[in-house]
């Protein structure tokens, strides 16, 4: 129970983080919409892993001109009973990053580093989203 | 000193100017974030099937007349190059099917 309260707690300290740093909802809507289809996935059965998605501090290296200052990663865990090897990880992250308009989207909500984690196993991914889709066609640099 | 602090200022404000109509730009695209997580789910789960089912119909090699194969080879790069994204797979399979319709 007290882990619960603890969970939800920091779900909302991290939603009005997001809502001041950007000023908008636009991450808040992106996060509940992702964590809500990746639950009913789950529940359905079309994906073998329970999949939430949280913003997390990003990496340095990884800022782009778009970038938030304090938190910029886009965090994906996997909540998976399974062992996930770092092949696994990269089979995942292929499906977000191949989208480049949606890596276009992360990137101007402030988002610069697509983390993608697992609970149960050690490694997992950190993707520099300046390396997949680029700003710079509009000028911002 | 004052000058060049209005500048900064000025220059500050510009680029965050920029920056908000770039973000409007963007998140105005018509898709919103749920179709975005229901692609992926789909890319996930059903991408590589279809994907195969593509390829396989638009193969260059099975057409002989010239503009065909360069046709098919313009829709196989494509279909490649969208492997793992099923809403842009779903979207060439229409374009397959006239292609292949023309051909009857």
């Amino acid at each position: 129970m007290p882990i619960k309260i603890w969970e939800n707690l920091k779900i909302l300290l991290n939603r009005v983080v997001d809502i001041i740093t950007q000023g908008s909802l636009e991450r808040i809507k992106l996060i509940s919409a992702f964590n809500r289809i990746f639950e009913e996935a789950y529940v359905n059965q079309e994906f073998e892993h329970l999949c939430t998605v949280t913003t997390s501090r990003g990496v340095a290296i990884n800022r782009h001109p778009m970038s938030d200052n304090f938190r910029s990663g886009f965090k994906v865990t996997i909540k998976s009973e399974q062992y996930l090897y770092k092949t696994d990880f990269s089979q995942i992250a292929k499906f977000f990053v191949n989208n480049k308009g949606f890596v276009k989207r992360l990137m101007v909500v402030g988002y610069d580093t697509l983390t993608i984690l697992s609970t149960t196993s050690p490694g997992g991914l950190q993707i520099p989203l300046k390396d997949i889709a680029s700003l710079n066609d509009y000028m911002l640099d | 000193m004052l000058n060049k602090i209005l500048k900064k200022i000025n220059a500050h404000l510009a680029l965050r100017k920029k920056k908000s109509s770039l973000k409007r730009k963007i998140l105005e695209e018509d898709i919103s974030y749920s179709e975005e997580a229901k692609n992926i789910i789909n890319s996930i789960s059903k991408s590589k099937s279809l994907y195969k089912e593509l390829i396989t119909k638009v193969h260059p090699d099975i057409f002989a007349d010239v503009d065909d194969k360069q046709k098919a080879t313009e829709l196989s790069s494509s279909i490649t190059e969208n492997k793992h994204n099923y809403n842009e797979l779903s979207k060439l399979k229409k374009e397959v099917h006239s292609f292949l319709k023309s051909k009857e």
